[in-house]
């Protein structure tokens, strides 16, 4: 990117445009921080008042040898690369059809975004009762063309994939959003020269127009990602973690600790490591487009 | 000819995969509506009632429900300012991050992503302590800050995208007219980005108008959100299913008129999207 | 009864006496007015509630308008339902502050919130002539039960507000149509639901879902096949063979003759799947039940009500489960908060709430009400009495403050059971958690 010559004048304009966003951030971020990294260090059940010591790393020690954490951060990745990969491919091919001037489109675009205006809660308890097998439309539908339903969310192995559909049903909008603007906002130059030289749409697509938008489909996937890793409101109604802990992600987990079970200091300790598998995560991620160079 | 039948051909595909997608993401709100305007007795039957008649009584039951009513009118009021304040400071960031190279600025804006990454239940407690000790609990304004600090990361982060896109000849043609600095960024750059903003802006209002935690920890009785107040229709003995899908389908509404009047400025951005060239 | 009826006559009539000039509408007989001691002390003073959106709650707010006027207390009630409700609470009572004065305590939170400190006790108010006619409020007509379920060591914790226990619900017409008699032992239950399944309707029905939901139905079976939570050392003994033999019919009920999908029904599922005639028995809480004789039910009037089972030899012993409501320890107006709580759980109030809407209130004389008996399903009323007559309040460890964690732990291996996994095997290793966990 081109840089503009040093001055003073650039300094303040600088300055006066990251200041506003960094100072309110970093006033409401780091007090949780640094409280949950204290709590992390700590015994601290709210159920033994009396009871309040530092532990240093004993907490962090007894969760990474918890075979029941490891079992959730795995679950946890499952659940986070089916949700994200699904919405990705399908917000990505939506807003590529969607990007065309037709008619018509315009009712689309606004459509396809109700998903993720409907609020969580409420959608959440709709599709539990449409996803279960005696009481829901789901399972009925496919009956009358033949097909015996699974018990979506009440079978091990079908319980993530079914969440996934669910989470993909509310977030894939997102992704369309985010791609279609940045579809919108492409420069038409590139494509009319690769059409004049002969390219067809499928290369001009993947040479052109997804290169161009890579930062765009980074940010998109990046915040998904994150999104997806803390997903409560849709595990927690449909399926509270269950059957077993066939559903019980870091997240979900995090929750029963801290306010099923009032350990602060677990909720704390498994917040902390989330963080850091996050911050690994997405580093990861940027490192690998080169995100951060740009 | 050739050329005609191809285009029908990729018309018709286009047609295909979009109805076929409107289906998946339809029915479930189709369904949500349906029970919504359903008997008590036929709401959850199975085999389902395709051909009723609907009843408004469940809407009715949830207008007489003052609760509701303020929690939505509380939920638009923040939603609009959190949107707004996230747009306005968030805005300048993404673009400083987007175009001047200082030491630093991976770091900074790789921290601006970490703030979204704990999971919101651990920090409601200190959020909650926060906001009592500066007197703010159970205020509009707490959860407007709130949900600012949630929607400011992705605002500049999707910002920064955005401003990426787009060349730097524009503002350097503009500093060489005798543009400040500002003066390029409302006047050249702002327009030119405005699909982004909208993009952005409808994404932030959505997470605000739907945002559950933080209402529900920094609200009492008076701030009560509308998601907060949705979730009270289900109750001890049973889940009110009419009013509670009723309620889901009003909370939808002003996210459907709120996109479908920034959409306007969508398409415009378009437009400025082929001028700019 | 009778006699109990006649007592209550005269306290009407001293009621009346003592109230001249007020009138109150024939169907609220009873004015709380009568008690003697000074409503309005704490005039001025306000209260903040934290509520569970519950038919108690429901009953209550339209009353407190009532308590403000002759008072001149404002309660502030802040209501939310059962998950947003448990958050909320804990936010604020963890946050150590005076923001929230009373709130409602479910058995479940007993053991935690005591430990945590959060209760305040009460007897203290209890013994304040200033704060209770003591007479007039008739302590001992709250379930005995209720009352020991809230007591810690010698100090009373909360006020009970309502009381349920486990109840067999089963359809009256297709009993008959089958020939089959109410079944008295778990062998009988599962032959019956067995009969009764058909490809439209599931034979039985209990929770299932991950949490309390599928513990607490599991409860009943386990008391009532003679096993414990503990042994007298404090070992889990839920693993033993009355806990296989129970956990293993548990898992068989809902596997053979349960709906499809019954790991994921909460008691809404449950309810539901009742309501829409798809299940033949269910067991379920008894405050619970009354939606089944609801408007949005399709098998009202064709209700049974009856026990649980027990395993041969062995005693019917319901799980439970009170409401009660508590006082923060941290509040700045504790007077005015128990004046309130004094209030909302006296009989005249609670009756009112009961009557309304055909809760089950915590207190004897409202279960023997006539006019609350004139407007329920008898049999439901009766079936109800009997089983919390049969709790036994002491063999579920609300108490224990690790009991959510406990009751975590356990149902996730009841899930197991339910989806096959061999029940030694599953229970074993939960007793194993459990131990490892309380040694921490």
């Amino acid at each position: 990117m081109k840089v503009y010559s040093s001055s003073t004048q650039k300094r303040y304009f600088l300055i006066s445009m990251l200041a506003p966003s960094l100072i309110l951030l970093a006033f409401f971020s780091l007090y949780p921080f640094v409280a949950n990294v204290k709590n992390s260090l700590m015994h601290y059940n709210l159920t033994e008042p009396f009871n309040y010591y530092f532990v240093g790393a004993n907490n962090y020690l007894r969760l990474l040898g918890d075979k029941l954490f490891w079992q959730a951060f795995l679950r946890t990745l499952y659940f986070v690369v089916g949700a994200v990969s699904l919405e990705f491919l399908l917000g990505l091919g939506v807003a590529y059809l969607l990007k065309d001037d037709f008619r018509g489109r315009n009712i689309f675009r606004v459509i396809y975004i109700l998903p993720m205006g409907a609020t969580p809660i409420a959608i959440a308890f709709v599709w539990k009762i449409m996803l279960n097998p005696s009481l829901g439309i789901i399972n009925y539908v496919l009956s009358l063309v033949g097909i015996h339903g699974l018990d979506w969310v009440g079978n091990p192995t079908s319980v993530i994939p079914s969440l996934i559909l669910v989470d993909a049903w509310v977030w894939t909008p997102f992704m369309m959003l985010i791609l279609l603007a940045g579809f919108l906002t492409l420069a038409k130059e590139p494509f009319e020269a690769a059409e004049i030289e002969g390219a067809s749409a499928f290369q001009s697509f993947f040479y052109i127009a997804l290169p161009l938008l890579k930062p765009l489909i980074l940010v998109a996937l990046l915040f998904r990602i994150i999104d997806a890793f803390r997903t409560f409101d849709i595990i927690f109604v449909i399926t509270g973690g269950g059957p077993g802990r066939y559903s019980e992600t870091l997240n979900i987990m995090t929750y029963l600790q801290g306010f099923k079970f009032l350990h602060i200091s677990y909720a704390s300790t498994l917040a902390v490591l989330m963080l850091i598998i996050l911050i690994v995560i997405c580093t990861f991620i940027s490192q690998l487009q080169g995100i951060r160079e740009t | 000819m050739y050329e005609r039948s191809c285009k029908t051909w990729k018309h018709l595909i286009r047609w295909v995969l979009l109805l076929v997608f409107l289906v998946w993401t339809v029915f479930p709100i189709f369904w949500m509506l349906s029970m919504s305007l359903k008997e008590k007795t036929d709401i959850l039957a199975i085999p389902p009632k395709w051909f009723f008649l609907p009843v408004l009584r469940n809407y009715l039951e949830v207008f007489q429900r003052g609760e509701f009513l303020r929690g939505f009118f509380n939920s638009a009021v923040i939603g609009v300012f959190a949107t707004a304040l996230s747009l306005i400071v968030g805005v300048p960031a993404a673009y400083a991050l987007s175009r001047f190279k200082f030491r630093g600025r991976n770091n900074l804006q790789f921290w601006v992503l970490t703030t979204r990454m704990m999971p919101p239940v651990v920090v409601l407690i200190p959020y909650f302590l926060f906001f009592r000790s500066i007197g703010l609990l159970d205020t509009k304004l707490a959860v407007i800050m709130m949900h600012t600090i949630i929607g400011l990361p992705l605002v500049i982060w999707v910002m920064r995208g955005f401003f990426l896109e787009i060349p730097g000849a524009l503002e350097e043609a503009a500093l060489v007219d005798g543009c400040t600095y500002w003066g390029a960024f409302i006047r050249v750059i702002l327009p030119t980005s405005l699909t982004g903003i909208v993009a952005v802006g409808i994404l932030s209002f959505i997470f605000s108008w739907n945002e559950f935690l933080s209402a529900l920890v920094l609200t009492g009785y008076r701030a009560k959100t509308a998601p907060v107040a949705v979730y009270n229709f289900i109750s001890f003995q049973n889940i009110a299913w009419g009013p509670l899908t009723a309620a889901g389908i009003i909370i939808l509404i002003p996210v459907i008129v709120f996109v479908i009047l920034v959409h306007r400025s969508l398409v415009r951005g378009l437009t400025f999207g082929a001028v700019k060239g | 009864m009778n006699n109990r009826r006649g007592h209550r006559l005269v306290l009407l009539a001293c009621a009346v006496v003592l109230t001249t000039g007020l009138m109150i509408p024939s169907l609220y007989a009873e004015s709380y007015l009568g008690a003697n001691i000074d409503w309005e002390q704490f005039s001025g003073q306000h209260v903040r509630m934290m509520m569970n959106k519950h038919w108690f709650t429901d009953g209550l707010q339209p009353q407190v308008a009532e308590f403000e006027k002759n008072t001149g207390v404002k309660v502030v009630f802040d209501i939310y339902p059962e998950e947003a409700f448990w958050t909320k609470l804990k936010v604020e009572l963890a946050g150590g502050l005076p923001t929230v004065d009373g709130f409602m305590v479910g058995s479940l939170d007993m053991g935690s919130y005591t430990a945590a400190g959060w209760l305040e006790s009460l007897n203290k108010f209890f013994e304040n002539p200033k704060l209770i006619d003591k007479g007039w409020y008739d302590f001992e007509d709250l379930y005995p039960s209720a009352i020991r379920g809230g007591t810690n060591q010698g100090q009373l914790l909360v006020i009970p507000i309502g009381t349920e226990a486990e109840l067999m619900c089963y359809r009256r017409d297709l009993f008959a149509e089958n020939g089959i008699t109410i079944p008295r032992t778990y062998e009988e239950l599962y032959e019956a639901a067995l009969k009764l399944k058909t490809d439209q309707v599931a034979g039985y029905v209990s929770r299932g879902l991950r949490g309390l939901s599928i513990v607490w139905e599991w409860t009943g079976y386990l008391l009532s096949h003679g096993g414990r939570y503990f042994d007298a050392s404090g070992m889990p003994a839920f693993n033993s063979p009355p806990g296989v033999q129970a956990s293993d019919m548990y898992g068989k009920m809902l596997r053979d003759t349960g709906p499809a999908g019954v790991i994921s029904y909460g008691w809404p599922e449950v309810l539901a799947g009742l309501q829409q005639g798809k299940v033949a028995i269910g067991i379920e809480a008894s405050g619970a039940l009354p939606a089944l004789e609801a408007e949005e039910s399709t098998i009202a009037g064709k209700v049974g009500y009856a026990q649980i089972p027990a395993a041969p030899g062995q005693k019917v012993t319901p799980n439970y489960w009170f409401w009660n409501l508590g006082m923060n320890p941290r509040s700045q107006r504790k007077d005015a908060t128990f004046l309130f709580l004094m209030w909302a759980t006296s009989k005249p109030i609670l009756l009112r709430i009961a009557r309304g809407s055909g809760v089950s209130a915590a207190r004897l004389s409202v279960w023997e009400d006539p006019l609350f008996y004139k407007a329920q399903n008898k049999e439901w009323i009766d079936a109800s009495v009997e089983s919390f007559s049969l709790v036994e309040a002491e063999l579920v460890p609300y108490l224990n403050p690790k009991y959510p964690e406990i009751a975590d732990v356990i149902s996730v291996e009841l899930q197991n059971i339910v989806l096959g996994a061999p029940v030694k095997k599953s229970l074993d290793e939960a007793a194993k958690q459990i131990t490892e966990m309380m040694s921490r």
